[in-house]
């Protein structure tokens, strides 16, 4: 997927990041596993998780995506360089 | 930031919602909005709300749980509208089970019956015969009579397909269930056919949502009013997009090849599709439980708030050339799925269907051409909230027409 315009840079790919959903939060809207497909994923009863918290680099662009999409602010990056 | 003062007569600078909209161009006194970040908005009784059409605050607001969604209000527009007598069962299964109209924990209990089958693992099985379906349909429509209708030939059929397969409404109650909310019947007589879909059902449990929610733990009113809302919500959308999607690809100088090769490519023209043709000129309203401050806005308790999703989706803070369509563009984000704990719990199923039915249809017919729309004049809003008509399209088949 091309970089997305809205989203900040990812300014240090240094150091490791774990991508966590909190399931008390999670409202079963998909948004995380549709457009971070393999990345999060929903389980019987449609609550997402995170298929493995260690985050690939590769993919940040569509993780990133998903922490804005969650209509619920469920999803963090930590060990993000946010600002 | 407002004082208090009985309404009279709707004062100048009160906004009430211009009829001038239409889906692809947007009344300029509505999107004159998003400037300031919120402008009072008269609501049918008399209550002075607020209008929202910056994105960010838009947002916001939509993820705060600090508003309700009650009272139920609605903007002061030019629809003629009235609320229906319905019996006194009906109101108490409306009043535990709708979930556009609940908060907190009931709010909770009703999504969670819901959110298994609207998982996209679980949709994925339904891919096959989402398939099959729309293969169908467009095999009746490509043999309708000249010229061809799309929203009621096309559209509406598949809507109501769609929500049949999901739900399982059993094919001897589809053409009912067809006529009923499609056409105009009244709020009894679709409470009167949701008591007898039920006692169908439970005689035939099935692997679909209907049967989900019969074995689940809800109460008889809690069931009636969840499948009530069921049959109507998002069943009129899918086929508002499907119709306003294609007037809007048809619209576009080569936009049928161009939506083709981005469809191929990634299904994210989809979200473009649906920030551009989004339905709701304002959405629920949503009323402060105390008094908020969010970006430097003061709401007083008892403000309705409402979001105007089609003014934030042309937010140009948020999507650059926000009122043209181009399907390069990368619009996930856009808030045609509302936002926060009330945001679609069938997006995701919408977004399937969406793609399915409109990417099905330009392969069989890459020449199609527009002939008329009419949601490209004006038209009356399909509801009081305000949400837009889809209209009748006629388009032509083949270039030699």
């Amino acid at each position: 997927m091309e970089i997305l315009p809205y989203l900040l840079p990812v300014t240090n790919l240094g150091g490791s990041m774990e991508v966590k959903v909190d399931q008390s939060l999670c409202i079963g809207a998909g948004q995380c596993a549709a457009f971070a497909e393999g990345v999060f994923e929903q389980n019987e009863n449609g609550i997402a998780y995170a298929v493995q918290s260690q985050v690939n680099q590769t993919r940040i662009d569509e993780i990133r995506l998903a922490v804005q999409l969650c209509p619920v602010t469920a999803i963090s990056l930590v060990g993000a360089d946010e600002e | 930031m407002t004082e208090t003062q009985a309404p009279k007569c709707p004062y100048s600078d009160i906004f009430t919602l211009p009829s001038d909209s239409t889906p692809s161009v947007p009344s300029p006194k509505l999107l004159a909005l998003q400037e300031a970040g919120a402008s009072p908005l008269l609501y049918r009784d008399g209550h002075q709300g607020l209008i929202v059409a910056q994105y960010d605050l838009a947002k916001e607001i939509l993820a705060d749980p600090r508003f309700s969604q009650e009272p139920q209000r609605f903007p002061v527009s030019d629809l003629i509208f009235e609320d229906e007598l319905v019996d006194e069962r009906a109101k108490e299964s409306a009043k535990v089970a709708d979930l556009l109209a609940l908060d907190g924990e009931q709010h909770l209990k009703i999504r969670k019956t819901l959110t298994a089958r609207f998982a996209l693992n679980s949709l994925k099985n339904l891919e096959t015969e989402i398939q099959s379906q729309i293969d169908q349909v467009l095999e009746k429509f490509s043999s309708s009579k000249l010229p061809r209708e799309l929203h009621e030939f096309y559209s509406e059929p598949i809507s109501v397909l769609m929500h049949s397969l999901l739900l399982g409404i059993p094919s001897e109650c589809q053409q009912e269930y067809a006529s009923l909310y499609t056409g105009d019947s009244s709020a009894q007589t679709k409470w009167n056919f949701v008591r007898n879909l039920l006692e169908l059902k439970k005689l035939n449990l099935a692997d679909d949502l209907l049967s989900d929610l019969i074995a689940s733990e809800l109460t008889p009113l809690e069931l009636e009013g969840i499948t009530f809302v069921l049959l109507i919500s998002g069943r009129d959308s899918i086929a508002y997009f499907i119709t306003t999607s294609a007037v809007n690809i048809l619209s576009l100088p080569d936009g049928v090849s161009t939506f083709l090769e981005a469809i191929e490519k990634s299904p994210i023209v989809i979200e473009e599709l649906l920030r551009f043709g989004s339905m709701f000129i304002s959405l629920f309203p949503r009323t402060a439980t105390e008094n908020l401050t969010i970006q430097g806005l003061d709401i007083a308790a008892g403000t309705s708030v409402s979001v105007s999703q089609v003014a934030a989706n042309r937010d140009p803070r948020r999507f650059s050339n926000p009122d043209t369509l181009n399907l390069g563009n990368i619009a996930a984000g856009h808030l045609s799925f509302s936002h926060g704990i009330h945001a679609c719990v069938g997006q995701q199923f919408a977004r399937i269907v969406l793609r399915k039915s409109l990417g099905s249809l330009f392969l069989a017919f890459p020449d199609m051409e527009l002939i008329s729309a009419e949601q490209n004049t004006p038209m009356h809003f399909a509801h009081p909230v305000a949400v837009y008509e889809a209209g009748k399209v006629l388009v032509g088949l083949d270039v030699a027409q």
